[in-house]
């Protein structure tokens, strides 16, 4: 009969432990090379799929910078324009803007009273204002009174307060009274909201 | 083997995150290479003629340097835009710095036409004003003087500054309706039908 192995080991047992051994390294190997070699294929398709990604952007880029060299004359007309309207931009915030906070106030007014006579308005660009209007009827100055404590009136503030309260009669024995108040205007953009 | 795994898949990841950080650099640089581009073609599209003339709009506004001979015209114009005749000026050299000129401006005419004033300093006179504060008391004693300020910047070609283009070219068509607006109204001041319809005038005055 032909031997086909050779046992060195003395012992069968033995023998039978370290051939398992044998096998589930043998496994694990081929499943780390397999692992590994899926892992490399999976990084290097990713890699060239970035590198195709790199070469379409820089053909883009090209492109277009080679389209912008062509009107380089109207690009600097852009850029020079673009700062200057940034230059317009910072400049304009130095505006008080008095027509707009004007008018909102005279509509917010006609809405309680006409007889209240706007006789005083000042406004600087951080909104800071003050106001002072005259009346020739005590109802019709308490009527107003009211509106102006009212939501209608002070939601077009950020702050309202009365400075000064005067009656007095006039040449002709008239009463007059004038309410002075001072604060500040919301911003036109957030009253509307 | 484990050896070789362990040196190249770090390198390998090392190697795609850099290209992930100059992809997206690079997407970054092309959008807005690209914006550049459609804003360019757009606004030489609209505005192919247009654009030396907005470019002297905006550069009328707020000239490269002070220039004291564009001050007076604008105030010329101003005046006669509104009909508040204003007879005398002076230089606030303390509230002035190297991009604004302050003055205070004085004069007379109508509440009308001081209103008037107001609602058209801005651009009326081809010239940036603005007005930091401003009052109004018709029972007070004396005419009535206003701050005015006036701006220079050059405009340089460095890039350090952010650029916004389409918001430039948005901005411009709103004061290039606002100066248009003015200049209707130099070609015909004080027309009575916008005066009687100034909301402004009963309740005030």
């Amino acid at each position: 009969m032909k031997k086909t192995r050779i046992n060195l080991l003395t012992s069968r047992q033995d023998y039978y432990r370290l051939e398992n051994y044998f096998g589930i390294f043998r496994k694990f190997l081929v499943g780390y090379v397999v692992v590994f070699l899926l892992t490399i294929i999976g990084l290097a398709g990713f890699r060239i799929y970035q590198t195709s990604q790199q070469n379409k952007l820089y053909e883009s880029k090209k492109s277009i910078l080679s389209q912008l060299s062509s009107r380089k004359t109207d690009e600097v007309k852009l850029i020079k324009l673009s700062k200057k309207l940034n230059s317009y931009r910072e400049f304009i915030k130095d505006d008080a803007r008095f027509i707009p906070y004007y008018e909102l106030l005279l509509a917010t007014l006609q809405q309680s009273s006409q007889s209240a006579t706007l006789t005083e308005f000042n406004i600087d660009k951080s909104r800071e204002m003050s106001f002072k209007l005259r009346f020739s009827n005590f109802d019709e100055m308490v009527n107003t009174f009211k509106f102006i404590e009212s939501p209608d009136f002070t939601r077009s503030f950020s702050r309202l307060d009365m400075k000064d309260f005067i009656g007095k009669l006039d040449s002709s024995d008239a009463a007059n009274y004038d309410l002075s108040f001072e604060g500040s205007f919301k911003q036109i953009n957030e009253t509307k909201n | 083997m484990v050896i070789f795994s362990v040196i190249i898949i770090p390198v390998f990841v090392s190697e795609i995150a850099k290209a992930s950080t100059n992809i997206e650099k690079s997407r970054v640089e092309t959008s807005t290479l690209l914006i550049k581009q459609k804003v360019l073609q757009s606004v030489i599209n609209e505005n192919k003629d247009d654009i030396d003339q907005d470019l002297a709009l905006v550069t009328a506004l707020i000239p490269d340097m002070e220039d004291f001979f564009s001050m007076i015209y604008s105030l010329e114009q101003l005046s006669q835009s509104s009909g508040f005749i204003i007879n005398n000026y002076t230089v606030n050299l303390v509230k002035s710095d190297s991009n604004k000129l302050s003055i205070t401006v004085a004069g007379e005419g109508s509440s009308e036409s001081f209103l008037e004033l107001l609602r058209t300093y801005n651009f009326a006179g081809g010239r940036l004003i603005t007005a930091e504060k401003i009052g109004i008391d018709p029972l007070g004693p004396g005419g009535i003087s206003l701050n005015l300020n006036f701006y220079n910047k050059i405009a340089t070609l460095e890039t350090n500054e952010k650029l916004d283009y389409q918001g430039s070219i948005n901005q411009l068509n709103e004061i290039r309706s606002k100066v248009k607006f003015s200049i209707v109204n130099e070609a015909t001041p004080q027309q009575p039908s916008e005066s009687a319809d100034y909301p402004t005038k009963t309740t005030l005055f």
